[in-house]
C-alpha cells in the first residue's frame, strides 16, 4: 500500500482519499475493503495516475472506461486491482456526485499521517456528502462523522449544530442537536423525518449510479471499455 | 484528543455554547475508543481486519456494481 502511494507522490498525481478509508481515518468507521480516489480531473493528471498505477504492476478491472475526459466528466468509476498492494481494489473517480469541484474539495481536505505516507484526504462536510449513498449503513458512518465534527469544536457555532443535526440519521442525535438549537421535536418526530430522508438519498444515488451503470453496459457490448486484466502500462502513452 | 479538522476552520467569534448533552451513546463505547486513535492507528488495524476476509474481491464487487 505503502509502494502505491508512493508511487502516486513520486509521479505528481494529484488526488484526495475519500469513502472508505477516509471514514477510517476519521475514526467514523472501523473498516473498509477497498480504497477511493477522487481524482483532479485534467488529461494531465490522469496520464500521471496511469503511470503510478504502472509502476505498482495495476490492471484494469471491471467495467472500466478509458481515463479520458468525456468520462471522467461523466462522473464514471475507474476500477483497478494491485495484487502486490495486499490484493487492493481501488476505485477512481474524477467527478463524484455531491460535492463540486475538486479545487475546492483540495482546499478544504486534511493531510494525514498514515502507516502508507502523508496522504490527502478529503474534508469532513465533502466525506459526508460523498456517502449519501443508497447503502443503509453509511448514514451510521455520516452520523458518526457529525459527532466527530462537533467533538473537534470545543463550543460549536449554531450553524455548525445546524449542519450536525441536518447530519445526524440517528433520531436521538438529531433530536438532542435541535434541542440545543432551540427546537421544539421528539424523537419520534425525527425518527419519521429521518425515514423520509433515507428513502429520498436512497433513490438519489441509486439513479446517479444506474444511468453511469447502463452506459458503461453499452460501451461494453460496443467493445469501448478496457478489457478486464489490462496493465496499467498498456494504457501509458 | 485527536484533532482532525484543519485549524482554518476555526473562527474566532463571540462566546459560542458548550453542549449540554453527551454525544456519545451509551451503546456504542467502542466508537469513543477507537476515536481516540491516531488515524495511522486505526488504519492499521482496520487492514489487518481486512486480511481477514476470503473474498474480497466478491464484496467489492458486489459493493461496487450492484444489479440496481
Amino acid at each position: 500500500m505503502r509502494r502505491l502511494f508512493r508511487s502516486c507522490e513520486r509521479f505528481g498525481v494529484e488526488y484526495l482519499l475519500i469513502s472508505g478509508q477516509a471514514t477510517v481515518l476519521y475514526g467514523a468507521a472501523t473498516f473498509s475493503e477497498d480504497v477511493d480516489l477522487w481524482l483532479r480531473p485534467s488529461p494531465g493528471n490522469a496520464r500521471r495516475l496511469l503511470r503510478a498505477l504502472a509502476a505498482c504492476d495495476a490492471r484494469v478491472h471491471k467495467l472500466t472506461p478509458p481515463l479520458a475526459p468525456r468520462f471522467m466528466r461523466a462522473g464514471h468509476g475507474f476500477h483497478f486491482h494491485v495484487a502486490r498492494a495486499d490484493d487492493l481494489y481501488l476505485d477512481v473517480m474524477a467527478s463524484p456526485p455531491r460535492v463540486g469541484m475538486f479545487r475546492e474539495a483540495a482546499r478544504r481536505s486534511v493531510v494525514m499521517n498514515t502507516p502508507w505516507g502523508r496522504i490527502p484526504v478529503v474534508g469532513i462536510e465533502d466525506l459526508v456528502e460523498l456517502k449519501k449513498t443508497r447503502r443503509l449503513f453509511d448514514y451510521e458512518v455520516i452520523t458518526n462523522l457529525a459527532r466527530i465534527r462537533l467533538l473537534s469544536e470545543p463550543s460549536p457555532s449554531a450553524a455548525l449544530l445546524r449542519w450536525a443535526a441536518r447530519n445526524s440519521f440517528r433520531a436521538e442525535q438529531r433530536a438532542s442537536l435541535l434541542g440545543e438549537l432551540g427546537v421544539d421535536t421528539t424523537v419520534d418526530e425525527c425518527r419519521k423525518r429521518i425515514a423520509v430522508e433515507l428513502v429520498r438519498l436512497q433513490k438519489r444515488d441509486t439513479r446517479y449510479w444506474s444511468r453511469r451503470l447502463a452506459e458503461r453496459r453499452r460501451l461494453r457490448r460496443q467493445g469501448l471499455l478496457i478489457p478486464q486484466g489490462t496493465p496499467a502500462r498498456d494504457l501509458v502513452r | 484528543m485527536y484533532n482532525c479538522v484543519m485549524a482554518a476552520h476555526r473562527r474566532k467569534l463571540r462566546p459560542r455554547r458548550k453542549l449540554s448533552f453527551e454525544l456519545d451513546m451509551p451503546d456504542e463505547p467502542y466508537l469513543a475508543a477507537w476515536r481516540a486513535l491516531t488515524p495511522a492507528q486505526r488504519l492499521i488495524r482496520s487492514w489487518r481486519m481486512r486480511r481477514r476476509l476470503k473474498n474480497i474481491q466478491a464484496i467489492h464487487d458486489a459493493k461496487t456494481f450492484p444489479e440496481l
